[in-house]
């Protein structure tokens, strides 16, 4: 999925952090890392990005469609649809086991089309590739962080979104299931053809992205463009 | 959709077991106890004011009406004063109308035996389901729950409960014959054995049936006898215990029939008028007997369970209004800590109305599930209450 922003600024109410995105291209297929400090405006991009934040300027363009002309219900329906994403801190629903938490989007989805027959077998082929079979009965709050990391990927990847977003995904993690969930998410991506956007403040991280962005260029009162590394 | 909503709602339920029970549990008693109590105290005062309706009047040795009411009505506290049946013979001159003698104060088994007449049958409108009715001396006649708990059928016998061990020279327990059995009627009936006026005569030692001691010269001398240095009393002078085809003709009473005791009679008077002269025949301080109208003492003792039942509701109500706060801190405590959940939901694309949608269906179920229960429990207490309003 291509991403095209434009003239992007957005403030928090009640704040002075202001972010400002004058220009920013993403082709479809890229894996881009978005790195900087803490409080640079990355997970604000992420929200605006997909929607759960409206932009108070400039235009975010997902594809073909434009944000800004998308009401609510239309923006949850292209969340839904196109994008997926996999949070910081997993965000797995406990009172569901690991098979039950991948197909949550499937749940969630009045319009995704999939039969549950299909999703089955969707889900046991995610769950193979990521080592979860064995896992598939247990509930989140048995599962160690790479196996809840793994959980969630397989979650975000469910629907075969054109886009996924991975807010903080290692954030959590030790330095080997760091890099293991960094390729992971790399080799499944590219597998599907979709956009990546991760979002890291580990600059260690950045290896084997297509493109990095770093975001402290953005949070400033005089907008700049992004620079890439 | 909606059946993915009810998934995520069987499975919050289900991983959350103990919260989702003790909700559940709340609930269900907050639903089932006021509803019993409601529908337990209209059973009660249906049954009750119906066998009261049944029974237009009542007469019997002054005293309390409450008593004599359930005593007559639903063979239950115990009568010592007794009046002579001549005062049936006489009402019956009077023509008056229609009325039964009952004798109480003996059980079989601790169900209640009732002397009477056969007019009490009909008077009730009592069917025979198996047998007939009592057409001899020492026969009975069962209620059905009597018969049914007992396991009795005609032709078998049951012994009357002793009423004083010690008392060799009082009343022995009398082995009656079943003759029949009633259909169940849903009323004290069921769980009473009838038999025949004169037989509960005898059960209280007011007849009984011997060994003629004039049918030998050497009888009476052995009313007495030593064997082997041991004084021993002769059979001739033990009354019968079974009254049979062979011994029925000894049996004999002692005083006048006619000063024979009964503890009440039930009558139903023919008209107003004839109604309003009974009272008004009985009712005076010089007499020692009382006619009472049972339908009003019921009422009265009606107003009491309905005053405790408002005052129950008044409970009822303030611990109903206690839980659903608790309910509903609860309710809102689950809201806030599963703010996380909900924003996974918004975060995946759930529609607006999912969460507002799973909230509602998960309180709902344990309302509606709740309330199956209640119902459960209001028809399992509605069967014992009917259980229990037969006995009473």
């Amino acid at each position: 999925m291509d991403i095209l922003i434009e003239n992007l600024l957005f403030r928090w109410a009640y704040s002075k952090f202001e972010l400002s995105v004058p220009q920013l291209h993403l082709e479809s297929g890229v894996s881009a890392a978005i790195v900087g400090p803490s409080g640079s405006g990355k997970t604000t991009f992420l929200k605006l990005l997909t929607g759960i934040e409206q932009a108070d300027k400039g235009d975010v363009q997902l594809g073909e469609t434009l944000l800004a002309k998308l009401n609510g219900n239309q923006r949850r329906a292209l969340r839904q649809r196109s994008i997926g994403y996999v949070f910081q801190d997993f965000k797995l629903i406990e009172y569901l086991n690991v098979e039950e938490n991948i197909l949550t989007p499937w749940r969630l989805s009045e319009t995704s089309g999939h039969s549950r027959v299909h999703m089955k077998a969707r889900v046991s082929s995610l769950m193979d590739r990521l080592g979860l079979v064995s896992l598939k009965h247990r509930y989140p709050g048995k599962l160690s962080q790479g196996e809840r990391q793994r959980t969630a990927i397989a979650r975000a990847l469910l629907l075969k979104p054109g886009l996924v977003i991975a807010d903080e995904p290692t954030g959590n993690l030790d330095p080997d299931n760091t890099i293991l969930v960094r390729d992971l998410l790399l080799s499944e991506i590219t597998q599907q053809g979709a956009t990546l956007i991760v979002v890291t403040h580990d600059r260690s991280l950045i290896e084997g992205f297509d493109r990095v962005i770093d975001f402290a260029d953005f949070q400033s009162k005089t907008p700049v463009k992004a620079k890439a590394i | 959709m909606n059946r993915h909503v009810l998934f995520f709602v069987w499975r919050y339920l289900a991983y959350n077991k103990v919260k989702s029970l003790v909700l559940w549990f709340s609930l269900t008693m907050i639903f089932a106890l006021p509803m019993c109590l409601g529908h337990l105290t209209r059973l009660f005062e249906h049954s009750v004011r119906a066998r009261a309706i049944d029974t237009p009047l009542v007469l019997g040795v002054k005293g309390s009406e409450y008593d004599l009411t359930l005593h007559a009505l639903y063979f239950q506290a115990d009568i010592q004063d007794t009046f002579p049946v001549q005062e049936w013979h006489a009402l019956m001159a009077k023509n008056r109308g229609a009325s039964v003698p009952v004798a109480l104060g003996f059980t079989a088994f601790s169900r209640p035996i009732v002397g009477t007449t056969l007019e009490y049958f009909e008077a009730r409108s009592m069917q025979i389901q198996e047998g007939s009715t009592f057409v001899q001396l020492g026969q009975c006649v069962l209620g059905s729950e009597v018969a049914e708990s007992l396991g009795l059928d005609p032709g078998m016998s049951l012994m009357s409960d002793a009423s004083n061990v010690f008392n060799l020279a009082g009343d022995y327990p009398l082995k009656m014959k079943v003759s029949g059995i009633f259909k169940p009627t849903g009323t004290p009936d069921d769980h009473a054995i009838f038999v025949d006026l004169k037989t509960h005569w005898i059960m209280e030692g007011l007849g009984h049936g011997h060994e003629s001691l004039s049918s030998s010269d050497d009888q009476a001398d052995k009313i007495l006898q030593t064997k082997d240095g041991v004084v021993t009393a002769s059979a001739s002078v033990l009354p019968y215990l079974e009254i049979n085809q062979e011994n029925q003709q000894t049996f004999h009473f002692h005083s006048a029939m006619h000063e024979l005791p009964v503890t009440a009679l039930l009558i139903w008077p023919s008209s107003v008028k004839s109604e309003t002269l009974l009272m008004g025949e009985f009712n005076h301080s010089s007499n020692r007997l009382q006619i009472i109208r049972p339908l009003e003492v019921v009422e009265s003792m009606m107003a009491w369970v309905i005053r405790i039942k408002q005052f129950m509701d008044l409970n009822y109500l303030l611990i109903g209004f206690t839980v659903f706060g608790m309910a509903a801190m609860i309710f809102f405590l689950s809201v806030r800590l599963r703010s996380d959940e909900f924003e996974t939901f918004h975060y995946l694309g759930c529609r607006r109305t999912f969460v507002s949608r799973l909230v509602i269906f998960e309180w709902g179920a344990l309302m509606f599930v709740a309330a199956c229960f209640a119902v459960v429990i209001t028809l399992f207490a509605d069967r014992w209450m009917r259980w229990m309003l037969s006995t009473v």
